[in-house]
């Protein structure tokens, strides 16, 4: 258990470390921009998709197939998000290509991914 | 973002007539109205009598109606046989999705209140205890058109030019409604209680016909009843004659079997079982449930696709026709 805790603690601290070189090497602005740039394309990306599957909900059957399907689209979107994100935050900042991006990104889109599957998953049980 | 664009130039060049066509087929909206086959609903779930238990053999069906179609929506429904569509309404063309929810909840408190007037009004017949009162109280607005925004879908219209509608018929009131020029007293429920305004209505050429559905007031009845389906999203009046058939049969306390029961028509204050649309999805719904049973109105006699249904289809017209399906149920049952 204490390994465990260590191991989590370790994690933790190298997630934050990396997050300050990664702020250390960034600004606001090309944050921003990386921001929204993720968001757009992100969204730009998963919008057929997503469209097709709403178009399917015609068919009553499919109604819970469908609702989980949008559910794993919301998951995978934060991850596509934060993969978009870093793409830019490493086009705008050169230096940042010898900085491990991948431990950030996966902690954060990991979180993000668990909260919207939270709550897809209260909100399909709700509804069904 | 642009280095990054740039280094995907060629990738997003091919990629982009695709992505707007497709993203057009999925999106744009087209003049047409789809209909799908929907489901089976409980009739218990809808109502909730003191010290009674409801059947649970009876249910309504519900059908998906959508307008405007995206094209895809449009060659998937002409795809499959037990979906139809047709060009939008006029009607369909003025009304905003809120409206239309709030027209379908409109429509299906009137369908549970004619329902339960004639539900007791039957079962008063085999049972003294049982009583219902009840009065004609004026119109529900259920269709205005938009440039009447003054006028709200769900607004009660009690007075015109100074009549009540408690002092007429249905029918004498409906059509003082149709004047050209009239002045109505309007009720509206808000957040504050009801609130009460004039509201002076003028005929325009270019205006869709107004729809307006009948209030009846149940002033009081034995035994009490509920009505926690009122909480739920879906609507319609086509509910009518299920739910008065559920009604009855729970107050009368008929034994009519484990038989799985659906069917569709709306009820009239006149005892009347009136006609439908979606018939031929909620056909296809009723099928997919598997029911023993789909009772369909008289008037759609000739209306029913002839294909192989795996249940009995009967046909009511009226309040007398249902004593006789649940007489013969209950028969059967006993023997």
């Amino acid at each position: 258990m204490t390994t465990m805790l260590n191991k989590i603690a370790q994690f933790y601290r190298r997630y934050r470390t990396l997050n300050r070189r990664i702020d250390r090497l960034t600004n606001l602005t090309t944050v921003t921009k990386s921001v929204l740039g993720a968001l757009l394309l992100s969204l730009l990306m998963l919008s057929i998709p997503v469209l097709l599957v709403i178009n399917m909900f015609i068919y009553t059957k499919l109604h819970v197939g469908l609702s989980i399907l949008l559910v794993i689209f919301a998951v995978s979107w934060s991850y596509l998000y934060y993969d978009v994100f870093y793409r830019l935050l490493h086009q705008y900042h050169e230096p940042l290509e010898d900085v491990n991006t991948r431990l950030p990104q996966l902690v954060e889109s990991t979180l993000i991914a668990f909260i919207l599957l939270v709550f897809g998953t209260v909100l399909l049980l709700t509804i069904f | 973002m642009l280095k990054l664009l740039k280094q995907y130039k060629k990738l997003l060049v091919v990629l982009s007539f695709p992505y707007v066509y497709l993203l057009m087929i999925l999106v744009m909206p087209t003049g047409f109205a789809g209909t799908a086959p929907g489901g089976l609903r409980n009739v218990n779930e809808s109502f909730d009598i003191e010290g009674i238990v409801l059947v649970d053999q009876f249910h309504v069906v519900y059908v998906l109606t959508y307008y405007p179609l995206t094209p895809f929506l449009s060659w998937v429904m002409n795809q499959n046989q037990n979906m139809s569509i047709n060009e939008m309404t006029a009607r369909q063309r003025d009304t905003s999705w809120a409206d239309e929810y709030a027209a379908s909840q409109v429509a299906k408190h009137v369908s549970y209140k004619t329902s339960i007037i004639m539900a007791y009004e039957m079962a008063a017949l085999d049972d003294a205890s049982i009583t219902i009162d009840h009065n004609y109280a004026g119109l529900y607005v259920y269709y205005r058109p938009s440039r009447l925004r003054e006028l709200k879908v769900g607004d009660r219209i009690i007075a015109i030019n100074g009549e009540q509608a408690t002092d007429h018929a249905h029918e004498d009131f409906l059509m003082m409604a149709y004047q050209d020029e009239s002045t109505w007293l309007v009720e509206r429920e808000t957040s504050d209680g009801v609130e009460s305004f004039a509201f002076n209505h003028v005929l325009e050429e270019a205006d869709n016909p107004m729809l307006f559905m009948p209030n009846h007031v149940i002033n009081s009845l034995s035994p009490q009843i509920n009505l926690p389906g009122l909480d739920s999203l879906y609507g319609g009046p086509s509910g009518g004659a299920m739910q008065t058939i559920t009604l009855y049969v729970s107050l009368v306390n008929i034994n009519i079997g484990p038989v799985k029961i659906a069917g569709t028509g709306t009820m009239t204050m006149a005892g009347n079982v009136g006609r439908i649309g979606g018939l031929k999805e909620k056909l296809a719904a009723a099928h997919d449930a598997k029911v023993d049973i789909f009772l369909v109105p008289e008037a759609h006699r000739n209306d029913v696709p002839d294909r192989q249904y795996v249940f009995e289809i009967i046909y009511i017209a009226n309040t007398e026709d249902i004593r006789n399906v649940i007489g013969a149920l209950h028969d059967n049952h006993v023997e």
